[in-house]
């Protein structure tokens, strides 16, 4: 095992316990700001997984995806920040029976 | 050269992976989103970064590979490049949805600027009070302006004098006073009013020489005055907005932050500025010719009504004291429209030929606008304290051209009769 395959291996391992990390910010918020903050998040976490298949596999073609992801990811953040500053500005909404 | 290229390879990916993890970490234990956002983003970035190029260059097996190393470095610029756009756009949200700010944050530079909804945890688990109507303007961030209300119903005005008056909302004891008249003015004569909460962060920009600490010191004095400036301005736009909302006027509030000079164009075009007696344009308590109002006047922004106290006026002084700006009083009051059922009394400070000419020549003016003006003996230069007190005594208001009235250094020693006349008048009308 050359000190490349080490050294991907530990980052798999490590980038893997980030994605739990993350996850678990997720999944508990509190707030909805945290939880996007984690999509967000997420996001570079996919980039390096994609990058780190790349380099175990010898697959050029997941270095392609991480380029796609990286290009396109933050619209998701951009459009939640959008959805976030409106919806709590908005009214709120009429109860039926009023 | 192709271990060397390896073990390259094998350092970046892994010193990104520790940064992702880190960041990871960071997620994990910070205790606001705003923090976890810095912790995400910034470290996020790097790691990525780290990652993907170390990738790249694995991808030769040995040798470089061109292509591939052409990606990596694209897909780091473009994160560069994207991820400040998203975690801007992330905080901010954060910010406007109310997201909740840890106490070690110190300063809380957004207050006032933008708006603070409720923070919702659980929406379908809290019922949730929120503001009526927003009072922050959508997608501005320093300058914004707001409709209140523009009622239909009240639309004959009793007077075509002014039709455009702007209050300055800055704060201090007098700024209940001054919303309060202007509103009334703005229904009586069925004007447009613009309620502007104008802060000049000037003086805290500037280092200040503080002994013990030097510039971080200086910094977070500097962050926490112009914060109390921030907190003032947004109290007064949301007392302003209060009392609009009960008053039958169409009135539009707007917050706005600059030098002096660059604020004085959103007051441009009014037919009358009122400005709240006893500050300056820093929002620091001020005395006569270093207040708002004074200031204001010596850019030439037109007619400036300080406002002391909201009173009925029956008398009015009509100073002239030798400066130039002293031959268009009688012309800005008649602009005005002001105080037409009030005794106008026209005298000068000096016994001078010219000002005594001037004193007839506005006297006149004014009779001929229907004012009930008469003339008024001089008041000496010489005069002293006791004797500019008994002259002035029983003014509720003034028109004059300068609150105060320093030709030497030895004036500043002595009372001079705009000083006492800026002190006791409710209302002081400056050109």
């Amino acid at each position: 095992m050359s000190f490349l395959e080490i050294c991907i291996a530990l980052a798999f391992f490590i980038v893997g316990l980030s994605t739990g990390a993350v996850a678990w910010r997720l999944i508990r918020g509190p707030s909805t700001a945290d939880r996007a903050i984690a999509t967000d998040m997420l996001g570079l976490l996919a980039i390096c997984f994609a990058a780190l298949v790349a380099a175990a596999t010898g697959a050029r073609a997941y270095l392609d995806i991480a380029f796609g992801i990286a290009l396109i990811g933050f619209l998701a953040a951009v459009s939640f920040g959008g959805l976030l500053e409106r919806a709590s500005a908005s009214p709120p909404a009429q109860e039926p029976g009023e | 050269m192709s271990a060397f290229l390896e073990i390259w390879a094998g350092i970046a990916i892994l010193a990104g992976a520790i940064v992702v993890g880190i960041a990871a970490l960071g997620l994990i234990r910070l205790r606001d989103p705003f923090m976890r956002m810095h912790a995400a983003t910034k470290a996020g970035v790097v790691g990525s970064g780290c990652l993907v190029y170390g990738a790249a260059w694995a991808l030769g097996g040995g040798g470089v590979a061109l292509d591939a190393l052409i990606i990596g470095t694209l897909c780091v610029v473009f994160l560069l490049v994207t991820s400040p756009i998203a975690s801007h756009a992330l905080g901010r949200a954060a910010y406007v949805s109310g997201a909740p700010i840890a106490s070690a944050t110190v300063a809380d530079a957004l207050r006032g600027h933008l708006p603070r909804n409720l923070f919702d945890i659980a929406p379908q688990r809290t019922a949730r009070e929120r503001r009526a109507s927003p009072s922050t303007p959508a997608g501005a961030t320093i300058m914004s302006a707001q409709e209140i209300r523009a009622p239909q119903e009240y639309s004959a005005p009793q007077s075509d004098r002014l039709r455009v008056l702007t209050v300055w909302l800055a704060g201090g004891p007098h700024q209940d006073a001054a919303s309060e008249f202007a509103l009334g003015l703005a229904r009586a004569h069925g004007a447009k009013l613009t309620a502007l909460s104008a802060v000049d962060p000037g003086f805290a920009e500037r280092p200040q020489a503080v002994p013990v600490g030097g510039l971080a010191w200086s910094q977070w004095l500097g962050d926490r005055l112009r914060l109390q400036q921030r907190e003032r301005a947004a109290k007064a736009l949301a007392d302003f907005d209060a009392r609009a909302s009960q008053a039958p006027v169409d009135a539009v509030s707007r917050h706005a932050e600059g030098a002096l000079d660059t604020l004085l164009p959103l007051a441009a075009g009014n037919d009358m500025l009122i400005v709240p007696a006893g500050i300056d344009r820093f929002g620091r308590k001020a005395a006569d010719s270093d207040e708002l109002a004074a200031d204001l006047s010596a850019r030439g922004a037109g007619p400036i009504l300080r406002v002391q106290a909201a009173r009925p006026i029956r008398r009015v002084a009509l100073l002239i004291a030798g400066t130039p700006a002293c031959g268009r009083l009688a012309t800005t009051l008649a602009a005005t429209g002001l105080w037409r059922d009030a005794k106008i009394a026209v005298f000068a400070a000096r016994d001078d030929a010219q000002s005594l000419a001037g004193v007839t020549a506005q006297a006149a003016l004014l009779r001929a606008h229907g004012w009930d003006a008469s003339e008024a003996d001089p008041i000496a230069a010489d005069a002293t304290r006791e004797e500019i007190e008994r002259r002035i005594a029983g003014f509720d208001a003034a028109v004059m051209a300068a609150l105060a009235i320093r030709r030497s250094v030895l004036d500043a020693l002595r009372e001079d009769a705009n000083t006492a006349l800026a002190a006791r008048a409710s209302f002081v009308l400056l050109p």
